[in-house]
């Protein structure tokens, strides 16, 4: 969410929309006003718990901390590792979120259970009394065991013929009598159904007619068939039982299937499909986010072309003015090529170059909301270079290696010259009154753009707000 | 100094690999414990309570009637009485097979009775056990003539209903009331004790009241009724023959019941017995005497023998009695006698 707050700093300290108008948001570096907004909290947050702390009260050194990693943890492109972090949190994101949609679907569609179940009887007898049975029954609640409806196929090992009689519970055991017989009693898995048979009946002397249920009054339904009968039952009321049995010459116990329907539910579709589309938004929205801020840094960059800045015109003009300048001079140009990864360090305009970046002269009493807390938290203003890799015309020189020590004041004032003429006390991070580049040993040299100054890091963290 | 090497530039690759594999990993872990969620298997609930209520549905009983309708049909067409044994037993049997010889012997149907299978009221038996006996009344067959109440039998569980007796139902009878369809009405054993007596001794005053008439013991338990006038009339028609008496006639008369009745309760709480009745008629005269039997139906029954002094009738008679509960009082605390029906089913010459 710091993202999204980063475009939006009304709240900033010290109140005050002049400053502030939609039209500049385009150009207004996005990780200063993040860093802007950070640090307001981490302010409020630090006044709050000041008197938990036995610190210096006025110098709250995690707000600056905070106001240094806060652009990198919100993805701020300082460097190449941010932005890379972007992509890929956004990548991972979008990826995430499509995982989840696609397994959401397909715990729907691939990996639904069937919403039919059915079980059969095992084909091989288990004993010798089931294997001269040829009557088989089913027990009290088996038949609506998944659901009210059952269809029920019996089918003969041998192709004889096969019948299904519905009758009441004591009409089929007394039919069946003392005649061997296998009970289904249930299922064993969803596939399976479980059987038993009835236990001191006498075997079935083989040469005897098999138990012939065909006609009997008592029957409340009665399906005959060769090889296979079937049937379906509907709301079985409850003493009712199936009997089974395989008539005629060579008569063998039958296999009975039962197949009911069942409800299947999907509890897993949605939840996953909107917590993937919700990852998908989030993913899209944070690479969204990474490609603005570069194509704004772009912008910023056709801005800041010298052939379109009218050497000299800007020098003098309000940072307000300037910026209604750069968009001018945007809408007439267009945009710049390459991106910028991170902004350059402030430098000094160059006498016989072109400037690149322009030196604000903030007075003391300007009063507003941006340059508040700069002068609260000592955080110079900058206006980063967008573009200048494509400068052809001027050639990028050699930079010197980083000087900590305090350097020489350069002949043009720059805006860092004068805070550290006007500031005494500073913070305990290091404050390079001059970009490492160019102003140590001469002053003719330019910000390199391929090799931003690993020194400037903290100083640019320090500087880096965006007015 | 060289530039530093961007970290977009770097390992993008290897890190969206890697990425790239976690995901897969894990959707295939989801999927694979997705996948291996699976329902236990239901069980069946306790067996319900052994369920009592009637033992047929009204349909299937008034498909019995119906395979006994025409099983009737074929055999009153042919007037052959071999094709009533699939579904004709007892009593029933006896006086349709008689019914239909004579009919064959007199070439016209007036002895076989009208035994309509449409039906105007059902009583489906209750009873877990067997044998089993269910009722019906039938419609009236003909304006004049009344309805029969008929009783199906099942002797056991691989037996189908067979029409066991009828009886006609004596006019101004009311019938009683039995149970729904839904509950059945039970059958009671023979020497059930919440009647007001057993359907035995039931049977067996009845027939002694028959027999005897008002010298019976039990003569003023039961009211007159179509059956004993029948009798008594038979017997005085012999007795009073002046022929008869010249010739040294005697007759006597026997009954005796089967070994099977038929009690099946009422709303009431008492009970519907039907018995079957073996009636014995001996006539004999004096040696040298000849007596032909009294109709033409014992005649065609007697068939070529030709008559001696001695001739023997025997009649099966089917009784239904109505027993009211034990503890009845008053006017209801009598058995009633609904109807009977007697059909001669062999006349011989002695």
């Amino acid at each position: 969410m710091l993202v999204l707050l980063a475009e939006d700093t009304s709240d900033a300290p010290g109140g005050g929309k002049d400053h502030l108008r939609d039209g500049d948001r385009s150009r207004r570096p996005p990780d200063a006003a993040v860093t802007a907004v950070v640090t307001a909290v981490v302010k409020k947050v630090w006044t709050n718990v000041r008197p938990l702390v036995a610190n210096e009260p006025s110098d709250p050194p995690g707000a600056l901390a905070w106001a240094r990693l806060a652009p990198i943890l919100v993805g701020t492109p300082l460097y190449g590792r941010s932005r890379v972090l972007h992509r890929i949190l956004g990548a991972l994101l979008v990826v995430g979120g499509l995982v989840a949609v696609t397994l959401g679907v397909a715990s729907a569609t691939v990996w639904r259970t069937s919403p039919t179940v059915t079980a059969t009887t095992s084909t091989v007898a288990a004993d010798s009394s089931e294997s001269s049975a040829t009557l088989l029954t089913t027990a009290p609640g088996v038949l609506d065991l998944v659901d009210d409806t059952v269809a029920l196929t019996a089918t003969s090992p041998n192709g004889g013929d096969v019948v299904v009689a519905v009758g009441r519970t004591a009409d089929v055991a007394g039919w069946v009598g003392s005649d061997p017989l296998v009970t289904v009693d249930g299922l064993t898995t969803w596939d399976r159904l479980s059987t038993s048979a009835s236990t001191g009946a006498p075997a079935r002397a083989s040469s005897a007619a098999a138990p012939d249920p065909r006609g009997s009054d008592m029957w409340l339904q009665e399906v005959e068939g060769t090889g296979s009968a079937s049937l379906r039952m509907s709301d079985v009321p409850a003493g009712t039982t199936v009997l089974v049995a395989g008539v005629g010459d060579d008569a063998e116990l039958p296999t009975l299937a039962l197949t009911w329907d069942r409800t299947v539910t999907t509890p897993y579709l949605w939840p996953l499909v909107l917590v993937g589309l919700v990852l998908v938004v989030a993913g899209a929205v944070v690479l969204a986010v990474g490609r603005a801020r570069v194509r704004s840094r772009r912008a910023r960059a056709a801005v800041r072309r010298p052939s379109d800045a009218p050497q000299g015109a800007t020098a003098t003009m309000t940072r307000r003015e300037l910026r209604e300048h750069a968009d001018r001079i945007q809408r007439e140009g267009g945009k710049g090529k390459g991106r910028r990864p991170d902004p350059a360090p402030e430098r000094a305009p160059v006498a016989e170059a072109p400037a690149e970046t322009v030196a604000i002269q903030v007075p003391e009493e300007t009063r507003g909301a941006a340059d508040a807390w700069r002068r609260r938290w000592n955080v110079p203003a900058r206006i980063p270079p967008t573009g200048t890799e494509d400068l052809p015309d001027v050639a990028p020189q050699p930079v010197a290696a980083p000087v900590r020590t305090t350097v020489p004041q350069p002949p043009a004032r720059t805006r860092a010259s004068v805070r550290a003429a006007q500031t005494t006390a500073q913070t305990p991070a290091p404050q390079q009154p001059t970009r490492g580049a160019g102003h140590a040993p001469a002053p003719t040299v330019v910000w390199s753009p391929l090799r931003p100054d690993p020194q400037s890091t903290p100083n640019d963290t320090q500087d880096g707000g965006r007015a | 100094m060289s530039p530093r090497p961007t970290p977009s530039t770097a390992r993008p690759t290897a890190r969206r690999a890697r990425a790239g594999a976690l995901a897969l990993t894990a959707a295939l872990a989801t999927g694979a414990v997705l996948a291996g969620c699976s329902d236990p298997v239901p069980t069946p609930g306790a067996a319900a309570a052994p369920t009592t209520g009637a033992d047929l549905t009204v349909d299937q009983e008034t498909a019995v009637l119906g395979k006994i309708g025409s099983v009737l049909d074929v055999a009153d067409r042919k007037r052959d009485p071999k094709a009533l044994e699939s579904r004709l037993t007892g009593p029933a049997l006896a006086m349709r097979t008689s019914e239909l010889t004579v009919a064959k012997v007199k070439k016209s149907d007036a002895d076989v009775t009208d035994l309509p299978t449409q039906v105007q009221a059902i009583v489906v038996p209750s009873t877990p056990g067997w044998p089993r006996a269910a009722l019906a009344v039938s419609s009236p067959p003909q304006s004049d003539e009344p309805p029969r109440l008929m009783v199906m039998r099942q002797a056991g569980a691989r037996d189908d209903y067979q029409l066991w007796g009828w009886v006609r139902l004596f006019p101004g009878t009311t019938m009683p009331k039995f149970a729904t369809a839904e509950q059945g009405a039970e059958n009671l054993a023979s020497d059930d004790t919440s009647l007001l007596w057993a359907p035995r001794t039931v049977v067996t005053r009845y027939l002694d009241v028959v027999q005897k008439g008002s010298k019976s013991k039990y003569a003023d338990q039961f009211g007159s009724d179509a059956y004993r006038s029948t009798v008594a009339a038979a017997a005085k028609s012999w007795t009073s023959n002046a022929d008869f008496k010249k010739a040294d006639g005697s007759y006597s008369m026997s009954l005796s019941a089967g070994k099977w009745l038929v009690a099946s309760r009422t709303e009431d709480g008492g009970a519907v017995v039907f018995a079957g009745v073996t009636q014995k008629e001996k006539i004999a005269a004096e040696k040298g005497a000849k007596i032909t039997a009294p109709n033409s139906t014992q005649r065609a029954l007697m068939g070529k023998d030709s008559p001696t002094n001695e001739l023997d009738v025997v009649y099966r008679v089917v009784v239904a009695v109505h027993v009211p509960a034990k503890g009845a009082t008053g006017a209801a605390a009598k058995p009633t006698v609904l109807g009977v029906e007697q059909v001669p089913v062999s006349v011989s010459a002695g």
